[in-house]
């Protein structure tokens, strides 16, 4: 059993409700593999270190997983097709992921909120 | 911070708690000059596992477009 990560960066403009959509999708898929979702979640709204797809934000969604048989290839050639996933990457763990407490769906992890308020000023601007 | 004098030990063999993520941008950023060039590990002081270790984590931030393979892209 092996615990997996994939990050993978949705379309900055969508709203909760699609992000909810986009997330099921994403954990369906892997459902379909066998796996075991630990944690899946929305990470935040960034601004992106380079231009993706022309896009300066982007959203980025969290989502770990145990596995028995990997199986990271036929996820990233699926992510690949996906119109409204802009980037992935998917990662071995080392130790098992902390289950994350629900709290509201969204993680200010340190940066998180100055991001956004820098989002602002920027749309402002 | 992230450099210090001759003598300096490994930040990360210092504080075994501090884990080496590439979700961790402030802390990788250190690790990065302005060209977005990875400093070596005998300018940091950082030894060489966990040197190895950082290299990773920095190659992953820039392909998920943490961090900039170039520096400050959206500077202007």
């Amino acid at each position: 059993m092996r615990y997996y990560e994939t990050l993978y960066i949705v379309h900055p403009d969508y709203e909760d409700a699609r992000l909810d959509e986009m997330k099921n999708t994403v954990n369906e898929r892997v459902k379909e593999h066998g796996a075991e979702i630990v944690n899946s979640y929305v990470w935040g709204k960034r601004r992106l270190a380079y231009a993706v797809d022309k896009l300066r934000y982007g959203t980025y969604m969290i989502l770990q997983y145990s596995v028995r048989e990997p199986f990271v290839d036929e996820l990233n050639s699926w992510m690949e097709l996906q119109k409204q996933i802009l980037a992935y990457l998917t990662t071995k763990l080392d130790d098992a992921p902390v289950i994350r407490e629900e709290s509201n769906g969204r993680e200010s992890s340190g940066e998180g909120p100055e991001q956004l308020e820098k989002m602002k000023e920027v749309k402002e601007v | 911070m992230a450099f210090m004098g001759r003598g300096r030990v490994c930040k990360f063999c210092e504080d075994r708690s501090l884990n080496i993520d590439y979700k961790n941008v402030k802390l990788i950023r250190k690790y990065v000059n302005d060209q977005g060039k990875i400093i070596p590990g005998r300018v940091t002081g950082t030894c060489s596992s966990h040197q190895r270790k950082l290299t990773g984590a920095i190659k992953r931030a820039r392909n998920i477009a943490l961090l900039s393979y170039t520096g400050n892209e959206f500077s202007g």
